[in-house]
């Protein structure tokens, strides 16, 4: 027996001389990638633009919760170019990932910006690019660098270079009056710009898919009416105005129809409108409350709240026309859904033992995940890669905007300004 | 004849009553007509009157009209008695017919029943006859056999008798035969017994002679398989603490590479996995890593070989011996969830 | 019980009794049989104003009379309901008697939510709200000609405050003349 085992023993070690050792590994860290983004040079010592591409790329990254810049105090050296890289500096501090970048003039008032993105412990370039801008698309042209780094290192599209539009209001508590405004912001909360003022109240501001057009609900001249205005040149039109509601515009992703709700014949129902044609068709009959209509990517199906069940719950009814099926089981209030953008979820407003929360739904086996923690949590939106979702929150009885991402790991605040902020929405990418 | 009475006495009864009835038709006679009206009741009275020649002559055909008609109906009255009588006639002679038919059958039916009586007889005349006839044979055919028996039963007695004298001779022979027999064996084993002694004898010396022989290999055997033993003790020892430094060399790997390797964030990793060569020097620097399975995901990739090229140097076993197997490594990065 | 607290009882159950019975013609208060004034005719507009003015002769336009049911114009919700409670009855009773003998007088009535659910939804129950006022104003003779409805969801509160205060003064139906 003994030597048997020794001949056994002795043939392994002789195979193993020949052929690799095989060993697995099945987990790692996860959490927030380290990487550095030194910030980026200026190849002339005057005129020196206003923002600095590498901070606004390093705070997209950390802002989207998946990298950890590295702090510049910490970094070693300051390279902005190729042959100024020394990959041991970045080695020694444990960084995988490497940004370096410059900014050059390129002709009045336009630049040239250049990066590059380096594996560090592999010691090469991934990528780089030039990419010629102008003063006024700088940040713009920061917010695509910051997609291309994280989709080259996440493998997902990035949703920087994209913009927020929300209501905000400020309330005068002596005149008991409230002045609200729609406002459109780069997606960091930078640049924003007024679209529409008014003393009366704004609701539901929904993009157009190609991004240059905003509908939304106002009741000026004390009567509520949908209208739809171009964000560049501030033209608008008023696109319904029936007798009672108008409300809960939806854009079809062939931006040819408007999904919306209208109570003319007696109760809110939804209703499909032709926007070149002005014709309406009726898409639910009942003498319920069917509000909030949101279309799926396919431009198929309509999901929407409806209390024909009692109170508030989500279903789904295709655009053609049909029985509307019910989606949402858990829970006595769900209400405000909208889709993700790739058809397979949809996210709403789910009320938890009295907290109003946002949570996802997966359609294809109906399990239901609660994302956020607050108690009037309301109007989420998916951006579109569908990584995170913005909702409106209260904070100490104050309206703000947080994110959260569709796994539930990141979640984040976004500080606008002073004031009330509220119903968000994130601007598809531009075409 | 009061037989035939008793025998059929529907068709007795029957003939009588039919003579009953003629005889009485015969004697009292049944009007089968109506009695002619006296024709004086119905005459007409001639009265006293003025009456012209015509009138007169039509009255006088009258009458004679219907003298004529009285006439006709007394002949038409005797021809019609005529026919009842002749009627009559033939009836009584079909009675008397069917009486005669009647009586035939009778006779005939009587005749019969005598016949078969006859025959009755006969047969059991003739079954008493054959039954002795039958008894007489059984007797005889007894008879036979108890003879027959007889015969049987002392040829029987005979035989036994024989065969008895037979097994008692043979039995003789038998205990003779045995005798000797027993005699002989009892020879044979005493001849035996003094062989085997003998034989025994010897072979105790000759194993005697082996145990001596074979003790003394064997000693000199356990003491080669001692000294093998030793020998082999010491390898698998050797070879046990190269596996188990092989593992803790392994399980330092793994720990360092998963230590150092940053899953890419925010991707679903499930399903993904990716293998690279690494190529180690003789104290564990890396010194080429290539992906020869790819995950299909270029950041996934990127991450894996990052990890490994951070864990350098990797861990390596102390003995040169056992590094060799560890120069060539193909890691296989497959994140449990 | 003995005899003596039972006619305390009973003296001071018929005290409540009257006392309540005293019409102080306030703001909504309770009519009772013991009321002066009980039918005044308005020379303006040709109404009569039974359930209110008790205590003054009001001179001028009933709306305006702070005394009045009429001045109350808020109807207020339970959570999630559109239906009326049953002390809103009264007040409406007035405003539909006032209507219905006013017949050029237009009103409108607005629908108000608490801030809690989702916004749009709010707007559809805000008009719930309206509508029920306006049928019950309806069903008590004023011709539905004479009233418009909006709905502003949670969009104009009344309190800007959060908690259950604040939600049960937004939660409510508004009678705009």
């Amino acid at each position: 027996m003994p030597r048997i085992f020794s001949i056994v023993f002795a043939l392994f070690f002789a195979a193993q001389a020949q052929a690799d050792l095989t060993i697995e590994i099945t987990k790692g860290l996860e959490g927030a990638l380290p990487i550095a983004i030194v910030p980026f040079a200026f190849s002339e010592k005057k005129g020196v633009p206003a923002h600095n591409v590498g901070d606004i790329v390093a705070a997209d990254l950390q802002r989207s919760g998946r990298f950890k810049p590295l702090p510049v105090h910490e970094m070693l050296s300051r390279p902005s170019r190729g042959d100024q890289v020394d990959f041991r500096d970045w080695r020694a501090l444990n960084v995988e990932n490497l940004v370096i970048g410059e900014v050059s003039p390129n002709g009045p008032g336009g630049y040239l910006v250049r990066f590059r993105l380096y594996d560090v412990f592999r010691g090469e370039q991934i990528t780089g690019f030039s990419l010629p801008t102008t003063a006024s698309d700088l940040r713009s042209t920061a917010h695509q660098i910051a997609d291309t780094i994280y989709e080259t290192l996440t493998g997902q599209p990035g949703a920087f270079n994209t913009r927020i539009a929300y209501i905000t209001s400020t309330v005068d508590l002596a005149k008991k009056k409230q002045r609200v405004h729609l406002r459109v912001a780069d997606s960091d909360g930078y640049s924003p710009q007024t679209i529409v003022s008014s003393d009366d109240p704004l609701m539901s501001p929904a993009w157009s898919p190609d991004g240059r057009k905003l509908a939304y609900v106002s009741f000026e001249k004390a009567k509520p009416s949908i209208w739809v205005q171009e964000v560049f040149t501030g033209k608008r039109e008023k696109l319904t105005s029936y007798k009672g509601i108008n409300g809960a515009p939806a854009w079809s992703p062939d931006g040819r129809h408007l999904a919306l709700t209208l109570s003319k014949d007696g109760n809110p129902d939804i209703f499909v409108m032709d926007i070149q044609r002005r014709s309406l068709r009726a898409l639910t009959r009942h003498w319920s409350i069917d509000t909030e209509p949101a279309w799926s990517p396919d431009g198929k199906q309509l999901v929407f709240t409806s209390d024909r069940g009692g109170s508030p719950q989500i279903y789904r009814v295709p655009v053609s026309g049909g029985q509307p099926e019910r989606l949402s089981f858990e829970g006595k209030y769900n209400a405000r859904a909208s889709y993700a953008p790739d058809g397979q979820s949809i996210s709403m407003v789910t009320r938890v033992n009295g907290q109003y929360r946002i949570a996802t739904l997966e359609l294809s086996n109906g399990d239901m995940s609660v994302l956020s923690d607050g108690q009037l949590d309301e109007s989420p939106s998916f951006a579109p890669n569908g990584s995170m979702i913005i909702y409106a929150t209260r904070v100490k009885s104050k309206g703000v905007l947080a994110a959260v991402s569709t796994d539930g790991r990141v979640k984040q605040r976004l500080v606008l300004q002073a004031g009330d902020v509220r119903e968000p929405a994130w601007s598809p990418y531009y075409q | 004849m009061f037989g035939v009475l008793k025998r059929n006495p529907s068709a007795v009864l029957l003939a009588v009553a039919l003579h009953v009835v003629i005889v009485l038709f015969m004697v009292v006679g049944v009007d089968w007509q109506e009695k002619p009206k006296p024709v004086g009741a119905k005459a007409q009275v001639v009265k006293a009157k003025i009456v012209d020649a015509k009138q007169l002559q039509s009255e006088i055909d009258k009458l004679k009209k219907a003298e004529q008609q009285k006439k006709a109906s007394a002949v038409a009255k005797r021809e019609a008695e005529q026919k009842k009588l002749s009627e009559l006639q033939k009836r009584r002679k079909a009675e008397k017919a069917k009486l005669a038919k009647l009586k035939k059958e009778r006779i005939a039916r009587e005749k019969l029943e005598a016949k078969k009586k006859l025959e009755a007889k006969k047969k059991a005349v003739a079954e008493k006859k054959r039954q002795a006839e039958i008894a007489k044979r059984v007797a005889a055919e007894k008879k036979k056999q108890d003879k027959e028996k007889k015969r049987l039963a002392d040829l029987e007695k005979k035989r036994k008798k024989e065969a008895e004298a037979q097994k008692a001779e043979q039995k003789k022979q038998r205990e003779a035969a045995e005798k000797k027999r027993k005699a002989a064996e009892k020879k044979k084993a005493e001849a035996d017994k003094k062989r085997k002694a003998e034989a025994a004898l010897k072979k105790k010396q000759e194993a005697d002679r082996q145990k001596k022989i074979a003790a003394e290999k064997k000693a000199a055997q356990i003491k080669a398989e001692n000294d093998a033993r030793q020998r082999e003790f010491e390898m698998a020892q050797q070879e046990e603490q190269d596996a188990s430094e092989k593992q803790r060399v392994i399980g330092a790997i793994i720990a360092k590479v998963e230590r150092n390797w940053l899953q890419p964030p925010g991707t679903s990793t499930a399903g993904l996995s990716c293998t690279v060569r690494v190529r180690l020097g003789g104290t564990g620097s890396v010194l080429l890593v290539n992906v020869i399975k790819s995950s299909g995901n270029g950041a996934f990739d990127r991450s894996v070989e990052a990890a490994v090229r951070k864990a350098d140097p990797l861990p390596m076993p102390t003995s040169t011996r056992l590094q060799a197997a560890f120069r060539d490594i193909k890691f296989v990065f497959t994140p449990d969830s | 019980m003995n005899r003596k607290s039972l006619a305390w009882m009973a003296i001071a159950a018929a005290a409540l009794i009257f006392g309540g019975c005293s019409t102080t013609g306030g703001k909504g208060g309770e009519v009772s049989n013991g009321s002066q004034g009980a039918t005044v005719v308005d020379s303006g507009s040709g109404a009569t104003t039974s359930a209110a003015n008790q205590s003054r002769n009001w001179k001028g336009n009933p709306l305006d009379n702070p005394d009045s049911l009429l001045s109350s114009r808020v109807v207020y919700f339970d959570f999630d309901k559109s239906e009326l409670l049953d002390t809103s009855m009264m007040m409406l009773r007035a405003h539909a008697e006032y209507l219905s003998t006013h017949q050029l007088v237009n009103i409108t009535v607005e629908g108000h939510c608490d801030e809690r659910g989702s916004r749009e939804y709010n707007v559809g129950l805000g008009e719930r709200r309206a509508d029920a006022i306006k049928r019950f104003l309806e069903a008590e003779g004023v011709s539905s000609s004479q009233i418009n409805t909006i709905s502003y969801g949670e969009e104009r509160p009344a309190d800007f405050g959060t908690g259950e205060t604040a939600w049960a003064k937004n939660r409510r139906g508004v009678l705009v003349y």
